[in-house]
């Protein structure tokens, strides 16, 4: 059985995915994705990839 | 394909009673208990975040927005992705603290009562255009699969209906603190139902209108502008204004707060939530794009607002129409219903009961809940109002979006609640204020226009356009601005006041201030007398109770600690019934609290040993090593096999630990915070006695409990604490410490040592004795002899007289002996008594033995001198310092006992001329089991005992000698008995 971080670290992970989802919301990455010759599913499989980020993060969580 | 608006009416009223069937199911128990506790019903419970504005919406949205419709999604994604710094510290907060709606929480933590006004009216009136939105999506829905304007009748029938359906599952308790079961199962099969719904369409509109997704690829291939019209607008768009606004919509909307935190069951579910909601989300919105793109390649004559509709009617089953309108009615319904259930409890406690607080006379709990569902009625009628004056012109997302704009103002009054001590309510209102009034100007007011209502100056769209801002941008960026920065210009200037530094610290977990003062009311039955004043008799009793059964605490106590946790409690359940502002305001007024008595140090503890406990996993780093410090050391005390009791200025206990529990059979939990004088007897008299006494240290104190003799050592020392300076009273009341050790097993121990000793003692006598005994028998047996031919009447009667001399001889030594030999602890025989017939009885004894025999004993004690004390025990230790001076004495030697007064004390000297004692022995001889003579033939006990006795008298013990010219041992004992069987305490 996996050992449940430390809260810091839960917390530091959280501020960290939740940096992560705005750099990826943000200007200059979006650029890319919304590029002409994306597919029209790339937002949703970016979605997806956050939900997976949080789902593995916060799957482990005790209560903070 | 077009359906009679009364088979769609039908439609929607069956499933509306389908939704009756499943709240009462639900309420009544017919659903199992672990499928409504399930997270996942929780998870679908909150897909009352999509409303018909996603149902239909979205494609209207994506037709103009692109894939900006998604940042309405995105916003919530990432509120979830920080659940544990967001949403989880906000629920704690309304499940600690009762509290039901957002006006609550603000009016909780600004303390202040136009707080909570201020967000009630302006949710109102940016929720009203909302619920005006979905009634507009129900009727417009029928028109669009009828073919035929529905009448506004109907809509006013859907809205009845809504009104009952909330009353009866969503007002069922008269306080809004009580979970509705019915109501969140039922507001999930609604999410499940409209995700369903909006598959459906979607794969209708790929395999139907495509031909599967080979179809798409093909059409987008042909058609490649359609996907730059929905990547277009994320470029050049209002992007994170819309994701700020929707991140501030996932918790703040009153319906998402609503089942959020007023309805969750389970705090863990949240965690479930943080990945599940934001999927429950993607999987709603990923047919948008297929049945925009459907619409657009069958050239649906409908707005796209309604393509989901238009799409169902043209390539659909004939069944599928009726469940996507059935979708959409889930939508809006469920909307409607909770926001309604959340505005009415905000109304409730923020706007009614202030201004309308029922007389005590009246059942406070049915009035209530009238109030409620009085106010339930009359906000969806309301929103009814709102969408019959509405202009048709105004999109759905419009207004939708309006009430987004609205929310998003309560987001610097959130964050300062969580993580800003210093935020006030002079900086929530201004910048509330502002906020409120940016909102109205930029959106309300050109809506109202627009809708022909009124007609203003000002040319707000000139404004904005001259700053280059989107609509929801400028208005956005302008109000939020405003509200922030006033918010923090007032914070800084403000100044809080006690209660709100005292909400602030309960809203920033990591700071702590214990309840203050004490309650005026003495026992629970004078806090139900003062509450009745105000609330009535029963809602008085009943909340009384409740209070008392959360505490475990029974309805006669009377402890002040207890019942300041019971007022605390109390309030707190007030605030679930009417709101925490005015829970305060009766709680403050009819149970006073007398703040000049000081804090029980008791209560602080605990107050702050409870916070830690419930904020264990949030504290980190220097906290989380501190606290982890704080159990070590409480662990350490609690262990401690030694009795503590800590007690505060008011003598009221703070600590007491298990060796306390063991020794006195009182639980901590009944001892702490009860005063000292208040704990049952006899510890109460013994420990406030000695608590008062001036005397540090209590030695050997025996008492009787449950029919034993017990002995302990009581010791005490001050623990200072800050003084006020002028209050030098206060200065003798510190805090202390007292220490209690249990000597019962050791004073046990001593006595059957000291028994055995003596039994020892009499054993190397026993030679001496028969020998003692055996020459007066012998002499009996002659003159026994003698008289039987003796009969001279004189002789006979000398014979007689000797004969019984020498019974007395015998008599005396069997009673030294008895005397000497007699079991029983020290110190159980204290009187006066003449030293010189002690040190004689002691000398007959040590003649007794064989080195005894041999030496010279001198008894050169004055006969006036007396001592008080225990008489056998200082016979013993005379018995066994004339014996070890006799043993190193060599024979025909002499050994001199001596006593004289020095001031106070009395010295006994006993000199014998013997070998000496080693410098390398002396330090050893009080040891038990010190011993330098041959095996068997002493114990090692003698000269131990005899240090024991003395010191028991408060005496001295010393020794002077040197190797090869004999031993001085010295005793020095005071005149008057130091032995005591009561403490010295003045009580």
């Amino acid at each position: 059985m996996r050992e449940t971080p430390p809260p810091e670290r839960q917390l530091d992970r959280t501020l960290a995915l939740g940096l992560l989802i705005i750099l990826l919301l943000s200007a200059p990455v979006m650029i890319w994705w919304t590029s002409f010759d994306s597919p029209w599913y790339v937002p949703y499989l970016l979605w997806l990839a956050i939900i997976v980020f949080i789902a593995m993060i916060h799957r482990r969580h005790h209560d903070l | 394909m077009t359906y009679d608006l009364g088979l769609l009416f039908g439609a929607g009223f069956s499933y509306l009673v389908l939704l009756f069937l499943i709240a009462y199911a639900a309420d009544s128990g017919k659903l199992s208990e672990k499928l409504i506790r399930h997270p996942m019903v929780y998870v679908f419970s909150l897909g009352v975040y999509a409303t018909s504005w996603t149902y239909y919406g979205s494609v209207g949205f994506a037709q103009t927005q692109g894939y900006l419709f998604l940042t309405i999604y995105l916003g919530v994604t990432l509120a979830f992705a920080l659940s544990p710094l967001l949403l989880q510290p906000i629920l704690r907060l309304t499940q600690e603290y009762q509290l039901t709606s957002l006006a609550d929480l603000f009016a909780f933590r600004y303390r202040s009562q136009l707080a909570g006004i201020l967000v009630t009216l302006f949710m109102l009136l940016g929720t009203l255009p909302y619920i005006a939105l979905q009634i507009r999506a129900v009727t417009d829905s029928m028109t669009v699969v009828s073919q035929s304007v529905a009448p506004r009748s109907l809509a006013l029938i859907f809205c009845s209906t809504l009104v009952v359906f909330a009353i009866l599952f969503g007002a069922r308790h008269s306080t809004s603190r009580e979970k509705h079961r019915g109501l969140v199962a039922a507001i999930a099969f609604e999410s499940l139902v409209k995700l369903l719904a909006l598959l459906i369409i979607g794969i209708t509109a790929l395999v139907g209108v495509f031909g599967g997704l080979d179809g798409l690829d093909q059409w987008l291939r042909a058609h490649p502008e359609a996907i730059e019209r929905l990547y277009q607008p994320v470029r050049e768009g209002p992007w994170a204004t819309l994701l700020l606004l929707a991140f501030a919509a996932a918790f703040l909307l009153p319906r998402q707060f609503h089942m959020l935190f007023t309805e969750n069951f389970e705090p863990k579910a949240l965690r479930t939530a943080s990945w599940a909601f934001p999927l429950f989300l993607l999987l709603i919105n990923l047919p948008i794009p297929l049945i925009l793109w459907a619409g657009e390649s069958l050239q649906l004559k409908v707005h796209p607002d309604y393509f989901v509709l238009g799409l169902s009617l043209e390539v659909g089953p004939s069944w599928l129409p009726i469940l996507a309108f059935i979708g959409g009615v889930s939508s809006a319904s469920a909307m409607m219903i909770i926001t309604t259930l959340a505005l009415s409890s905000m109304t409730l406690n923020h706007i009614l009961l202030p201004t309308n607080f029922p007389d005590p006379q009246v059942n406070l709990y049915r009035w209530l809940l009238l109030g409620r569902r009085l106010l339930i009625a009359l906000i969806i009628m309301a929103g009814y109002g709102f969408y019959v004056l509405l202009e048709k012109h105004q999109g759905l997302v419009q207004l939708g979006l309006i009430s987004f704009v609205a929310v998003v103002q309560f987001l610097p009054g959130i964050v300062g609640l969580l993580y800003w001590r210093r935020a006030n309510r002079l900086g929530l209102i201004l910048g509330l204020l502002a906020g409120i009034a940016i909102w109205s100007a930029t959106l309300l007011l050109p809506l109202l226009e627009s809708s022909g209502f009124i007609r203003t100056e000002f040319d707000i769209p000139a404004l904005r356009l001259a700053s280059g801002m989107d609509q929801w941008e400028f208005a956005t960026f302008w109000s939020l601005t405003a509200n922030t920065l006033l918010f923090v210009f007032g914070s800084l200037v403000g100044k809080q006041s006690r209660g709100e530094q005292e909400a602030a610290s309960a809203c920033c977990s990591e700071s702590m201030i214990p309840l203050g003062g004490m309650v005026n009311a003495g026992s629970s039955a004078q806090f139900t007398k003062q509450l009745a004043q105000m609330l009535g008799g029963e809602a008085a009793e009943r909340e009384v109770k409740q209070a008392l059964s959360d505490l475990s605490l029974s309805a006669n106590e009377t402890r002040p600690s207890q019942l300041r946790r019971l007022r605390e409690r109390i309030e707190r359940n007030l605030s679930g019934l009417l709101g925490p502002q005015l829970a305060h305001m009766i709680i403050n007024r009819r149970l006073q609290l007398d703040i000049h008595t000081q804090t029980a140090l008791a209560d602080s503890m605990r107050f702050i040993e409870d916070q830690l406990e419930h904020s264990r996993s949030r504290l980190r780093g220097l906290s989380g090593d501190l606290d982890n410090l704080r159990r070590y050391h409480r662990q350490v005390l609690l262990d401690l096999p030694l009795g503590v009791c800590t007690i505060d200025k008011l003598r009221t206990v703070t600590i007491w630990n298990l060796a306390m529990e063991v020794m006195t059979g009182l639980r901590a939990r009944d001892a702490v915070g009860v005063p000292l004088h208040r704990l049952p007897e006899p510890w109460g008299h013994l420990l406030a006695g000695f608590a008062s006494a001036t005397d540090e240290h209590i030695y050997h104190l025996e008492m009787s409990h449950e029919n034993s003799t017990r002995w302990f050592n009581l010791h005490k020392a001050a623990i200072p604490g800050p003084m006020p300076v002028d209050h030098p009273v206060e200065e003798a009341r510190t805090s202390q410490v007292m220490l209690m050790e249990d000597l019962t097993n050791l004073e046990t121990l001593e006595a059957e040592l000291a028994h055995s000793e003596r039994l020892a003692s009499i054993g190397r006598l026993a030679a001496g004795v028969a020998h003692e005994i055996g020459n007066p028998v012998t002499g009996i047996a002659s003159l026994a002899q003698n008289l039987r031919h003796e009969e001279e009447p004189t002789l006979v009667k000398e014979s007689i007289e000797e004969i019984l001399t020498q019974t007395q001889r015998i008599t005396a030594i069997v009673k030294t002996l008895m005397n000497f030999s007699r079991s029983g602890g020290i110190g159980t025989d204290i009187r006066r008594f003449s030293l010189k017939e002690v040190a004689d009885e002691a000398i007959r004894l040590v003649k007794l033995t064989h080195h005894g025999r041999q030496v010279s004993c001198e008894n050169l004690c004055p006969k006036e001198l007396t001592l008080e004390g225990d008489r056998q025990g200082l016979s013993q230790v005379l018995v066994n310092i004339l014996t070890n001076a006799c043993d190193a004495s060599s024979p025909g030697s002499a050994v001199e006992l001596s006593a004289c007064e020095i001031a106070d004390c009395m010295r006994i000297e006993v000199i014998d001329q013997g070998e000496g004692i080693s410098d390398e022995n002396q330090g050893y001889i009080f040891e038990p089991f010190f011993t330098t003579k041959a095996p068997g033939e002493g114990t090692g006990l003698g000269l131990a005992m005899a240090y024991k006795i003395v010191s028991d008298h408060k005496g001295a013990i010393s020794i002077d000698s040197k190797s090869g010219f004999g031993t001085k041992v010295i005793i020095d004992l005071p005149k008057a008995s130091q032995l005591h069987h009561e403490p010295n305490i003045n009580y």
